[in-house]
């Protein structure tokens, strides 16, 4: 396993209570970051609805991470897998003298997998249906099997902050550290042949400004800080609400994103009454993402709405509201706009 | 795994557009190898290496400027920044300058959305209208020929002046959708060109769907909400009807946090929706049974004694007396010869008679304060009347009481498939909470009786006493009014008189601001959309139909209408007899929009010597139409987006680039052609032409008249800009130069009350608004018949159909015997039709329209996920993708709003299959509040509910 140099660790905390599934942070992100020429299929940032295949499709099943401490390469996911960036034949519609004979449409094959293809579908029998909605961007590891994989040592953990990086100059396109990332969040550049992911936005940062994708989030979802801000609402929600939880952390690489799990509204027996025995999204599911950590996270979130319904204050629902946004993001809560160039 | 792609650049090459895909693809300065990249003047934490520079430069821009989403009719009003490079907008993000309204509520930010973020694509995408257009071959087969501004505007002048000299002003017909506007100068322009054509304008705000009649019927208005933060001080929070997880995504965190503060989310809807995942009860209804849901709860809360008394007595006409003999209101007409038909009793417990109650449209100065008196609630009275006679009275209460019998839980559980348990649960919830809030917005408004289940939720929140309440009541939406703005765009200006009257005297109440809209709306030429099109585009032949018309009416669509055209109810221009002529839209998309879109394209189609669209981007309905002016788009010109009362922030948007290609601004597309039209009537001496109503219009003089003499010019907006600002109290004391810098500024009050603002409740400094406060708090008469929130409506057509109390009854099968339910909702992916086409949004779903089905329905139909299907009734038919969940109730069809229908094969889009039949009732004009004014109860829209089948294509 390799060892942490990060002196400091940037994370991401995000609140599934709050997500709105809008795909407000995966457009931010498109739009600052993944806009060159072959770049045009990668999300950096994404939002699956759960259950699902997800992006890339069925990663979940892939493999990668570590085993006994040893990174265990999993599977390469293709093209498909992650969804075409499909083009469509507006001038055909618009201008070619063809009218109603043409409809707009995908140019080329029909797909059948995209980045968001099974949004709102879910799982459950109505009226017992349950779904909600995962926003996931690279995880900044702190033991990352991508870092450890590549065998140019292209990919850097920087030590200020622990942001994960891929050094362009150095990639030769191998894509191991694609076989080796358990969360299947690095993307192939087929134009410049390099691998591309997330970068924390690590130039907002330096000029103390958070990443497009919680700047952005109209949900209020994201939280960004120093893991070990004592001060900062992300130490808060993760050491010591402990609430906030890694995704998948049997996979062995120690995340940075971690995530308050959904609570969903309560079943109906056959009668249509309200049946509390077991809650809509079936525990085992919340294990299954989370691992037995969500209980707690679960338990204590509960315990603490239900203290503010019967009228009392409650710390951890207060830093959750965020009344004030900018406390999201302390210390990176500069205005972009504000910044001048020289 | 090589995808052999249609690269941005190469697209953007064949595109045309050489000197963007240049700036674009320097936008990352990728070195030559071995190369470094020019050092970044940011001061990094870390070491530099070159590939970071790569990222770093990327994140560079030459200057921000102010922007927002002008003339998308979107229910949110969001700043952004623009960061420009090159002149060319790069990317947008939420300027996020908003304070809280007070230190226990959160702050408004950052607003925005996944739409709004990426409109910087969408301006330079392949839809982007780039020049002027003529048709040159059939309508809608894609034959264009590229012309000049002159040459364009001068067809359009010519058309415009020869149909208006041959067949009457009004046969020149202007639609900009419901609210396809900005508040600003390029939107007042337009509006105030065609309010001095005198041309016919479509009042589509109840034609769109978008018109809660059960609101008018109660209240007398329908615009009632206050700031999105005031939800957060709701501890009972019921979405009802809509999904504000989608459609109301700058707003939605504050339904989350109230969770968190201590509130119970609610959600009811058919489908387990994307509000219903965060909710502490999603109530499953079946699709159009929120009337018979409501009524049930209203019985309960009765029953169980849950209701607030001394509200009702003193807000609602609940303790009015009612007649036994005729079933109408007692009346002073009944009571003393000469008496007054508009003048009401209740009796009174303390003194022990009958007290005539103040506050009634016919004692319109008085006050709603019950002084001494307390109304009874229940038990028979006699009444003696005019002659001598007699009769028996009774409250409305006791009426009500006796309706409600008929839609117990138990009786409710079969029609809206939700348990007895759970209405009880969510009654005694609703009643018992501090402060209870119906969130209905507008999606109360699109099935056939909707205007039954809004009746039945206000009546929760009066008999619960939340309507007034901070955090509590019922919420539509609505706008904080821009009087300047009004002012511009109707070429009405208030005199300083007026204006200093206002100041001295205050507010006019509400009543007599209603009445004063009412005789407006008859000096202008606006005509209410539905009943334009049922009587010239067609929508008689399927609307009309008597098989899927409502037999409780008592009365056939076609004699319903006939009768309100005679007695005068409603306006249509031109007259019945005469044909439109030139139809002129800016914006909108009427044949996505309308229903039965394939009867309108053969009735009303051939009827237009032209047809223009102003448009930024290419829609269906402009490549149908023959002349097409490109418009400037939202990042192009200086505007103010529509002022939604959720922030209580006026949204400016600046000029970032100069208006792309060979686009131009409105106003200045409306300042040439103003000028073209005077020229014209000039040149051919024409004399003032009579309209139907109002003024005449004097082509010879419309440029004068339009540009107060020179006062507003071409090239000039922001001499319109500083008007509006200038004669707004909204904005007071703003000037355009000091707007521009702060992009969102605190709105100064909420305006005066007008059609799109029924906040009222008085604005005067910062903290959350909630709505009724004058009626709830200062007393003032509610602008109805009664002066109360009016459950009860004599009216002889209410009181033949059975619904002078709100009740609950099915809706007719509007698209014939076929058994699934054709229902939607808007989606996070477009605001109507505007984002459709952009290829982001498209990748992110599947590329192509889907209709979301219950997979036990599909397995039975033999339809697999993301088959192929037709979906038909005796209407029309379209065909479509199947997108399986066990999120959609059994029985229902599932299809998010606004496809465009060239996205379809054929053009067949979702509207063929919807008549849209309307309730005869709607067109009731004699009656207190039910008459039609401005924006207000005309017939409306019904989209949700058609019955269809559908079967593997």
């Amino acid at each position: 396993m390799s060892v942490t140099t990060a002196k400091r660790q940037l994370a991401m905390v995000m609140d599934l209570n709050k997500c709105l599934g809008c795909h407000t942070c995966t457009i931010a992100c498109k739009r600052l970051w993944t806009r060159e020429e072959g770049m045009e299929y990668m999300w950096w940032n994404t939002v699956n609805t759960q259950p699902g295949g997800g992006t890339p499709r069925n990663w979940e099943e892939m493999g990668g991470g570590y085993r006994d401490g040893k990174v265990r390469p999993g599977k390469l996911p293709s093209r498909k897998d992650f969804g075409e960036a499909w083009e469509f034949n507006y001038d055909e519609v618009f201008y070619k003298g063809k009218g109603d004979s043409v409809h707009l449409k995908v140019v080329g094959e029909e797909p059948d997998w995209g980045p968001n293809w099974d949004e709102d579908q879910g799982a459950g029998v109505y009226p017992n249906s349950y779904y909600f909605y995962l926003p996931r961007i690279c995880n900044h590891c702190t033991h990352p099997a991508c870092l450890e994989s590549c065998p140019r040592k292209a990919i850097i953990k920087r030590e200020d902050d622990g942001v994960v990086l891929i050094d362009e100059e150095r990639c030769r396109g191998y894509r191991f550290c694609m076989e080796a990332c358990p969360y299947k969040k690095i993307y192939f550049n087929e134009s410049t042949k390099v691998a591309q992911k997330c970068i924390f936005c690590f130039p907002r940062i330096e000029k103390g400004v958070a990443p497009a994708c919680a700047r952005q989030c109209p949900g209020r979802v994201r939280f960004v800080g120093y893991l070990d801000d004592p001060a900062g609402p992300i130490h808060k929600l993760v050491k010591t609400w402990k609430v906030a939880i890694p995704l998948h952390p049997e996979f062995g690489t120690e995340p940075n994103v971690f995530y308050v799990p959904p609570i969903a509204p309560p079943q109906f027996d056959a009668e249509g009454n309200i049946d509390e025995t077991n809650p809509r999204i079936p525990t085992e599911y919340l294990h299954s993402l989370f691992g037995p950590a969500v209980d707690g996270a679960l338990e204590t979130l509960k315990a603490e709405m239900a203290k503010t319904r019967g009228g009392a204050k409650s710390e951890l629902m207060d830093l959750l509201i965020a009344y004030k946004w900018t406390d999201m993001f302390k210390p990176f809560d500069k205005d972009p706009a504000k910044i001048i160039w020289t | 795994m090589a995808l052999p792609a249609l690269t941005r650049r190469a697209f953007l090459i064949t595109a045309g557009t050489a000197t963007l895909s240049l700036t674009l693809g320097q936008l990352r300065h990728r070195p030559a190898p071995g190369g470094v990249a020019a050092a970044s003047a940011a001061a990094p934490s870390n070491a530099y290496t070159s590939f970071e520079d790569l990222y770093r430069s990327q994140w560079r821009w030459d200057r921000v400027a102010a922007g927002t989403h002008l003339r998308v009719n979107c229910i949110s009003a969001c700043a952004f920044d623009l960061y420009v490079k090159d002149d060319v907008v790069l990317r947008e993000e939420q300027a996020a300058i908003y304070d809280q309204s007070a230190p226990d509520v959160p702050d408004f930010n950052p607003r925005g959305c996944n739409k709004g973020a990426c409109y910087s694509e969408l301006m330079y995408a392949p839809s982007r209208i780039k020049y002027p257009l003529m048709r040159v071959g059939e309508r809608g087969a894609g034959k264009w020929k590229r012309i000049s501004w002159d040459e364009a505007l001068d067809r359009l002048a010519d058309a415009i002046v020869s149909n208006a000299v041959e067949h009457g002003p009004e046969s020149i017909v202007y639609d900009h959708g419901t609210t396809n506007i900005d508040f600003g100068p390029g939107t007042g322009a337009e509006l105030r060109l065609f309010s001095l054509l005198r041309s016919t304008m479509l009042d589509s705000w109840a034609g769109v769907g978008d018109m809660p009649m059960g609101a008018v019927q109660t209240w007398g208005m329908f615009n009632v909400e206050g700031t999105s933060d005031d939800w957060f001080r709701s501890d009972y929070i019921v979405v009802w009807a809509g999904n504000p997880v989608v459609t109301r995504i700058p707003e939605a965190h504050f339904l989350h946090e109230a969770r968190y503060r201590g509130a119970q989310l609610v959600i009811v809807a058919p489908d387990y929706s994307q509000s219903a995942i965060h909710s502490d009860l999603w109530v499953p209804v079946s699709p159009g049974a929120d009337a018979a849901l409501a009524m049930a709860c209203a019985g309960v809360i009765l029953a169980e004694g849950l209701h607030d008394e001394d509200y009702i007595r003193e807000q609602t006409d609940l303790a009015f007396l009612v007649r036994e003999d005729t079933g109408r209101f007692l009346r002073e007409a009944d009571r003393k010869a000469g008496g007054a038909e508009d003048r009401f009793y209740f009796f009174d417990e303390v003194s022990g008679e009958i007290v005539e109650a103040p506050g009634t449209q016919g004692r319109p100065r008085g006050k709603l304060a019950l002084k001494a008196w307390r109304p009874a609630l229940s038990g028979r009275r006699e009444a003696r009347l005019a002659d001598g006679r007699a009769v028996g009275v009774v409250p409305v209460l006791d009426l009500l009481r006796k309706e409600l019998e008929r839609h117990a839980p138990e009786q409710a559980a079969a029609e809206t498939g939700v348990s007895p348990q759970v209405i009880r649960k969510l009654a005694r919830d609703m009643a018992r909470a501090p402060a209870s809030m119906i969130i209905a917005s507008w999606g109360a408004c699109k099935h056939y009786h909707s205007d039954l289940a809004m009746r039945a939720m206000i009546l929760l929140m009066a008999l619960t006493g939340n309507q007034g309440k901070p955090g509590g009541g019922l919420r539509t939406a609505a706008w904080w009014s821009l009087a300047g703005f009004e002012e511009f765009a109707a070429a009405k200006e208030q005199g300083l008189f007026e204006k200093w009257a206002m100041k001295i005297i205050g507010r006019p109440p509400v009543r007599v601001a209603e009445e004063f809209y009412t005789k407006e709306t008859r000096t202008r030429m606006l005509t209410p959309s539905s009943l334009w099109l049922y009587v010239h585009g067609g929508l008689d032949k399927v609307a009309g139909k008597p098989e899927l018309g409502d037999p409780t009416q008592g009365v056939s669509l076609d004699k319903a209408v006939a009768t309100a055209l005679d007695k005068g109810w409603m306006p249509v221009f031109p007259a019945p007899g005469k044909d439109p002529k030139v139809f002129i839209f800016t914006g909108p998309n009427p044949l996505r929009r309308w229903p039965a879109p394939q009867v309108i394209k053969e009735t009303l189609w051939p009827k237009f010597d032209l047809i223009a669209s102003v448009n930024f981007r290419m829609s269906t309905t402009t490549l149908l139409s023959d002349l097409v002016l490109p418009a400037a788009g939202y990042y192009e010109k200086i505007g103010i987006k529509y002022t939604m009362s959720y922030v209580p922030y006026v949204i400016f948007g600046d000029q970032a680039v100069k208006p792309l290609h060979e686009s131009r601004d409105e106003w200045d597309i409306v300042a040439s052609l103003a000028k073209r039209i005077q020229n014209r009537a000039q040149a051919a001496g024409l004399k003032p032409l009579e309209a139907p109503q109002g003024e005449p219009c004097d082509l010879g003089r419309v440029y004068d008249q339009w540009s107060e003499n020179g006062r507003f010019k071409e090239g000039d907006p922001v001499s319109g800009m500083q008007y509006i600002l200038d004669r707004s109290d909204v904005t007071a004391g703003l000037t355009w130069e000091e707007a521009r810098k702060r992009r969102a500024v605190p709105i100064k009050s909420a305006g005066p009350y007008a059609p799109v603002n029924a906040i009222g409740t008085t604005v005067s400094g910062p903290g959350p608004v909630a709505p009724s406060q004058w009626f709830v708090a200062e007393k003032e008469p509610w602008p109805t018949l009664t002066g109360r929130q009016q459950f009860y409506i004599d009216h002889p057509w209410y009181m033949r159909a059975g619904e002078a109390l709100p009740t609950a009854k099915p809706a007719p099968p509007t698209g014939g015997a076929h058994p699934f339910i054709l229902s939607g909702g808007h989606t996070r992916w477009s605001v109507h039709t505007m984002w459709r086409d952009q290829r982001h949004m498209l990748r992110l779903q599947r590329g192509e329209p889907v209709i979301y089905m219950n997979p036990g329905d599909a397995a039975k139909r033999g339809i697999g996920e993301h088959g192929r299907a037709r979906v038909a009734n005796d209407i029309g038919a379209f065909e479509i993708r199947v997108k399986l969940s066990p999120a959609i109730r059994p029985g229902q069809l599932f299809i998010y709003h606004a496809w465009e229908p060239y996205q379809f094969a054929g053009w067949h889009g979702p509207h063929e299959p919807i008549a849209s039949p309307w309730k005869p009732i709607h067109l009731v004009g004699d009656y207190g509040q039910l008459h039609y004014r401005m924006y207000y109860a005309a017939p409306g829209f019904h989209p949700r509910g058609t019955t269809v089948d559908i079967h593997p294509a």
